[in-house]
């Protein structure tokens, strides 16, 4: 298959910066100037520049349009105060859940066919893919049980805090494994178009 | 479940569960495994088989809330709260209602639907017995060549399709006179041995006991869809090729047949609705990449922990409709003595009857129920409350406990002293409106009792200890005089700059926290030690300076040797005399001990040893 080089590389960009914005929160006041709407229409561009070399991106395009506007709609402070809904919130965890999930795989599998022989990147996306589920996991339960456990809300928001700083180093390193998928693929100055291995 | 209103809770919070568990699969049907699929029902079995409401909880919607409005509302009584302890419908107790009438109707169908379906088992069985005995090679063949365990058959004329019956002594059932395909007995074995029939009979009782539920009912039917979707995905994973085809082809066949629902039973053909859906997940057929199994938990999980433990309301509508406003109230659990003392507090402050409401006994609610809209639960003591300063955080003296509960007194500050009365303007001397209250815990809620009317005390603050109030008291005689030792604990409601600010201080909210700790009031235990002159007036002027030295009562341990000296002169227009004051961070004791021990000193004589005993005839709530 040929594919255009500076899409690809594009797209991994997109990526990384997405889950940058999607992890790191920076507010000012009430609003928050790195937005996680924001993060989902960066990986929405990244899937529309990768869905060339992998198809079934495109698949995941209707999930993420879906949590670009909850987050749009939670990041409006005057809106947000009348949409706190658990169940809304249950809904969107279990689709980011599965869409991170397969995303980082569909990631892994590009890395599988860019990455040179003696790289591993494949290996650590799927890590970070198996990471990234029980860090979600693992992290929206201890919020919700920070929430309902006040007699222990001592050691619980230790806990969220403790979580807080797992989350953002692991989003920080998946920026970097995406960064280095990235550069794999090349600069502009070399060819401008790249063969894949053919699908099986 | 023993009345209407408990079943309508039950079945209300499945039903949201089950909306989430529909939006869910739509979501996400094309994207996760029939596995997956068909387990994620198992969140909503537990959220049927779990009893809602405990503890105040509801599940993504305030059904408890609602459902007790409703029940306020028809019946007028608002002394009770429903509390489901099994999920089950247990016999109907009360026949002279229209609510119990209503109940025991549904008690009646859902035993006549649950009795049905046993006979309708049990007459197939016995029908089974009579049936000939089908060809059993090929049933055989199959399970060798696919790794199962065969049963035994038979063969019935004029049925259309296989299906499997029983559990402990399955028998597949075939129809006779037609050849039946290695594919349709393979489907029925992979039934047999993930014992598929379980699920449909806890699918028929739980839509026995939910029988007037729609969206519950539609559930059932789409579990069990869901249920032969994964065993056709099952069937797929051990065919290959063209074989997969020829499945689908016989799925297709079987559109147009009709079929039977009986519990214990399982069969390939579900109706033409459902296999044309099962037909589109066989186009969508692969196998699934590795780690989808970790996804499928992780959602599972992150759907499971919070549709069972719910959430607590954390206040209360503010609502015009009475009947909704107390039934948010009552459903609003303190879950804490302090949070219900603070809802009292606030009570009193507001005068809101729904504050009170949260924090009433039940046998109260009846009479504040029957307020008119904007009349204020206090009554006289109302009066009091006219000049009481907003800006002040209330305070809470005394917070100990007694028996099962704990009792303490809530003190207000008037802005201004009452007409008739003096204040030097000064903190110490301020004037408290006092209540002395108590906390229980009922049926799982904190509530409070007030053990007296608001009192106006005029405070005489020193050192921490307010004499104004009443005390834990120590008294011990020594020569002519009697020592003192007044022991108060104090914590002052918290000022949160939330709600707005006075100056350079946060204004302390007025809304209740029900889930509120006593670490978080800021509190302190302080001490006082005065001495009185118990000796001939005449003598007076023997006494030049008295002295005392006291481990502190936090620490009756500490040895003398490192204890200060107070000494004092005496001056006769003072009494008592004070001697020294202490706060002592925040200790909380169990039980205050049974005696204090000092040493005394009388014009710088030598220590006298002595010993103060607990004072009953006054106690820490006695004005």
């Amino acid at each position: 298959m040929i594919s255009d080089r500076a899409s690809i590389r594009t797209g991994l960009t997109y990526a990384a910066w997405g889950y940058l914005f999607l992890h790191v929160d920076i507010n000012i006041g009430s609003i928050s100037i790195l937005p996680a709407f924001v993060g989902d229409l960066l990986l929405m561009s990244a899937i529309h520049c990768l869905s060339a070399v992998r198809r079934d991106l495109s698949l995941l395009k209707p999930l993420l349009i879906l949590m670009a506007v909850w987050h749009g709609i939670q990041w409006l402070p005057v809106v947000s105060q009348y949409v706190d809904i658990l169940f809304l919130d249950l809904l969107f965890y279990a689709v980011a859940i599965y869409f991170h999930f397969q995303f980082l795989t569909d990631m892994a599998a590009l890395a599988t066919e860019l990455q040179p022989p003696e790289a591993h990147l494949d290996k650590t996306l799927l890590h970070f893919r198996t990471l990234y589920a029980l860090l979600y996991t693992a992290f929206h339960l201890v919020q919700y049980g920070n929430t309902i456990l006040i007699r222990y809300r001592a050691i619980t928001t230790w806990v969220v805090i403790g979580g807080t700083i797992i989350w953002v180093l692991a989003a920080i390193a998946l920026m970097v494994s995406l960064f280095s998928l990235r550069n794999c693929v090349g600069d502009e100055s070399a060819e401008q178009t790249l063969e894949l291995p053919p699908k099986e | 479940m023993g009345d209407i209103w408990c079943f309508l809770l039950q079945t209300l919070t499945a039903s949201g569960a089950a909306a989430l568990l529909l939006a869910l699969k739509a979501l996400l049907r094309d994207k996760l495994s029939p596995r997956w699929q068909f387990a994620v029902w198992g969140v909503l079995a537990a959220v049927l088989l779990f009893p809602a409401g405990l503890g105040g909880r509801y599940v993504l919607f305030p059904w408890p809330a609602l459902v007790e409005a409703l029940r306020s509302a028809c019946t007028g009584a608002f002394d009770t709260i429903p509390a489901i302890s099994v999920p089950v419908p247990l016999l109907p107790g009360d026949l002279q209602t229209i609510p119990g009438f209503l109940y025991l109707l549904y008690w009646c169908v859902g035993v006549v639907l649950f009795v049905q379906g046993i006979a309708d088992y049990v007459r197939l069985r016995l029908a089974l017995r009579k049936a000939n005995p089908a060809a059993s090679r090929q049933v055989q063949a199959v399970a060798e060549r696919y790794h199962l365990k065969a049963c035994p058959a038979v063969e019935i004329p004029g049925l259309t399709t296989a299906f499997v019956c029983g559990m402990r002594k399955p028998v597949l059932v075939l129809p006779a006179g037609r050849p039946t395909d290695d594919k349709v007995i393979l489907h029925e074995l992979l039934h047999l041995k993930y014992r598929d029939a379980v699920w449909g009979i806890l699918i028929c009782v739980l839509r026995c006991i939910h029988w007037c539920n729609p969206l519950l009912w539609y559930c059932a039917g789409r579990a069990r869809n869901d249920l032969e979707s994964l065993c056709d995905q099952r069937v797929l994973e051990r065919l290959e090729g063209e074989e997969r085809r020829e499945y689908g082809r016989i799925l297709l066949n079987m559109a147009d047949e009709k079929y039977g629902c009986v519990p214990g039973t399982s069969s390939i053909a579900n109706g033409g609705k459902n296999i044309g859906r099962r037909i589109e997940a066989i186009a969508r057929f692969r196998l699934y990449p590795q780690g989808m199994g970790l996804v499928s938990w992780c959602v599972a999980i992150i759907l499971l922990v919070p549709l069972l433990t719910g959430m607590k309301p954390q206040t209360v509508w503010e609502t015009q409709e009475p009947h909704l406003q107390l039934a948010s109230a009552r459903t609003t659990y303190c879950s804490t003595a302090a949070g219900a003392i603070d809802a009292y507090a606030k009570s009193v402050l507001t005068g809101k009857t729904a504050y009170r409401a949260m924090c009433a006994p039940l046998s109260e609610q009846n009479a504040l129920a029957a307020l008119e809209p904007g009349e204020s639960w206090l009554g006289e003591d109302g009066r009091w409350l006219e000049n009481v300063n907003f800006y002040e955080p209330y305070q809470i003296w005394n917070y100990a406990q007694s028996g099962d509960g704990y009792e303490c007194l809530v003190a207000f500050i008037p802005a201004k002293p009452p007409a008739g009365y003096e204040w030097d303007g000064t903190t110490s001397g301020r004037w408290l409106l006092v209540q002395h209250v108590r906390a229980d815990l009922e049926q799982g809620r904190w509530v409070v009792q007030p053990m007296g009317s608001l009192e106006l005390v005029h405070g005489d603050q020193r050192d921490g200890v307010n004499l104004g109030l009443p005390a834990w008291q120590y008294t011990g005689d020594c020569g002519d005089f009697r020592v003192i030792f007044y022991y108060q604990n104090r914590a002052d409601q918290q000022r949160n700059g939330d709600v707005g600010w006075s100056g350079l201080q946060p204004v302390p909210s007025t809304v209740p926290e029900p889930d509120l700790l006593y670490e978080n009031w800021n509190h302190q235990t302080v001490t006082m030690v005065a001495a009185e002159y118990i000796g001939a007036p005449e003598d007076q002027a023997k006494y030049e300076t008295i002295g005392i030295a006291m481990p502190p009562i936090w620490d009756t341990e500490e040895d003398y040797a490192d204890l200060n000296w107070t000494t004092r002169e005496v001056y006769w227009d003072e009494s008592p005399i004070f001697l020294y004051g202490e706060g002592g961070g925040m200790w909380e004791p169990d039980e205050l001990p049974d005696h204090l021990e000092a040493e005394f000193c009388i014009n710088g004589g030598d220590p006298i040893p002595m010993k103060l005993l607990p004072v009953k005839e006054v106690g820490p709530y006695d004005f």
